[in-house]
């Protein structure tokens, strides 16, 4: 028999009830380990729980991490007993909404009660860029090693292949790229926490050094060392909480195989990136479509990655996000708020706990300055790899979404 | 057809990089079917095949997409270098780097495969004399 995870469309099953962070710096403050353990306790405080309410705990370390750098042993750091689940979730950026997805459904089906989500990593350190962290070769080809000769190093160059494919066949300019940028500087400046708050020109978006182009440095995702942690319950247990739940309605996922472009086959069309697979089961879930959406919060490892999003989300058409950001349909003010807190570029990296964490504090209605007036359908999604790993959920302050 | 080696699919990867290490670039498809695979193939197709065919390629390319690397990653590859994601003629994609000035490049100029001296394959623009 199969397990229904939502009782029916647009009624949730879990929520968000917790929320928590270590030390957020570019500076070492420590290990992931560590920091991971202060997140998760801080998560727990946050929701108004003990640690022996907890049953549950997923890990999420950065993929590029040294292996153990987030062992299953965090458990014991944390000093959490008798779990009915305790996972490690390798996606890529997808990862961090893979557990809450994963932390639901096992909610739903019976296994666990309140579980612990947490993601920490570490990659700027000292007498290193943080770039270098991230330089690993991308075996976009499906040669072992092929890519090497080529200096195909960090993710950077596998999403600028793909940016630069989309901008092409679209007429984008660097200034399109630029417009998304500018647009996270304005909600940055409006929150506290956010790493870069200064307000941008584009003529110093111009002005920044190329990385890959069409990236410049400041079309790159801002890293910093530290960890943020969600606590996730049942709908029913939730209904009381303080501070205020936030419900899981609908959850996607979508991987079509291989390079956003680069045919998985012998030849064909470019497959996309999973945006459209992961949006349309994160909407058919939760009973809406990308028009009930009154808030976006979406990983953006490049500025690129974002306005893609949009477009495979089903915000705009095919080539049409260049112009939508520009408009300033997603800044402060706009029809459409993206990346309410700065997002990856602006309000500093946690590969995917960014955007999740932003969408908490919306729902909540906490964003002071940036609170968005109708967080009531918010969109978070994850993507990694080479944007062929997509996990979304559609989450909302009310119970009932429809 | 005497410009074919036929190999099972588990030992695609070494087929390719003994060609390549032979300066023979060459595409897969299946041997029944003929139907032409990527580079990442690894696994037997749905109707079964396993034996895969390995057909000259003509050389012809089109410039997919492309990047330009500013940032130094690694001593080897000082900056600026291209790195190119290249669509052969026959379908399969695969990066590679075009021997052109930045300015030159294009999302979907013609390219003609070429191995340098060292044995690694690159992509000259085409009409700009290159030899396979």
């Amino acid at each position: 028999m199969a397990i229904r995870i939502s009782p029916r469309p647009g009624y949730a099953l879990a929520a968000i009830v917790g929320l928590g962070f270590s030390a957020i710096s570019r500076k070492p403050i420590g290990s992931a380990r560590a920091l991971a353990a202060t997140a998760v306790r801080a998560a727990i405080d946050d929701a108004g729980l003990r640690l022996g309410d907890m049953d549950g705990l997923l890990l999420n370390p950065s993929s590029l991490a040294a292996e153990d750098a987030l062992p299953l042993k965090l458990q014991e750091d944390i000093g959490l007993r008798d779990l009915h689940l305790l996972a490690i979730i390798d996606a890529k950026g997808s990862a961090v909404v893979q557990m809450v997805q994963q932390a639901t459904m096992a909610i739903g089906a019976g296994l666990a009660q309140c579980v612990a989500c947490v993601f920490a990593d570490t990659p700027v350190v000292p007498q290193r860029g943080a770039g270098d962290t991230f330089a690993i070769t991308s075996p976009i080809t499906g040669i072992a090693g092929w890519e090497r000769q080529y200096g195909l190093f960090g993710a950077t160059g596998a999403y600028a292949l793909a940016a630069r494919r989309h901008m092409a066949l679209h007429g984008w300019s660097g200034d399109d790229l630029g417009a998304y940028v500018l647009a996270c500087r304005r909600w940055a400046a409006l929150h506290p926490a956010a790493a870069l708050r200064a307000p941008l020109t584009m003529e110093q978006y111009r002005a920044a050094p190329w990385v890959v182009e069409p990236f410049r440095l400041l079309d790159c995702a801002y890293p910093m060392n530290g960890a943020a942690a969600v606590v996730v319950t049942d709908a029913a247990r939730a209904a009381d909480a303080q501070p205020k739940p936030v419900y899981v309605h609908g959850m996607g996922q979508g991987h079509p195989g291989g390079h956003p472009c680069r045919p998985v086959a012998g030849d064909g069309a470019d497959p996309g990136s999973g945006g459209a697979l992961a949006a349309e089961g994160a909407y058919r879930m939760a009973g809406i479509g990308p028009a009930d959406v009154t808030l976006c919060e979406l990983y953006d490892s490049f500025s690129f990655t974002a306005l893609l999003a949009l477009e495979e989300y089903g915000f705009c058409g095919p080539g049409e996000a260049a112009r939508f950001v520009a408009d300033g349909h997603t800044a402060p003010g706009g029809r459409l708020p993206l990346n309410t807190g700065g997002g990856h570029l602006a309000g500093g990296y946690l590969q995917g706990m960014t955007p999740l964490a932003e969408a908490v504090v919306q729902g909540r209605g906490a964003g002071g300055a940036r609170q968005v007036p109708q967080p009531d359908a918010i969109l978070v999604n994850g993507s990694g790899g080479w944007l062929e790993h997509h996990a979304a959920l559609v989450l909302s302050p009310h119970r009932g979404l429809n | 057809m005497q410009d074919e080696i036929v190999s099972d699919i588990e030992a695609f990867e070494a087929t390719f990089q003994r060609l390549i290490e032979a300066r023979d670039l060459r595409v897969a498809c299946w041997a029944g079917s003929r139907t032409v695979l990527g580079y990442g193939t690894r696994a037997p197709s749905a109707e079964g095949e396993r034996q895969v065919a390995w057909v000259a390629a003509s050389g012809a390319a089109t410039l997919h997409s492309f990047c330009i690397y500013h940032r130094a990653y690694h001593a080897d590859f000082p900056p600026p270098y291209n790195v190119a994601l290249v669509a052969l003629a026959e379908g399969p994609h695969l990066v590679s780097t075009v021997i052109a000035a930045p300015v030159e490049l294009r999302v979907g100029m013609a390219l003609t495969a070429a191995f340098e001296p060292s044995g690694r394959l690159v992509f000259h623009p085409r009409n700009a004399g290159a030899v396979q």
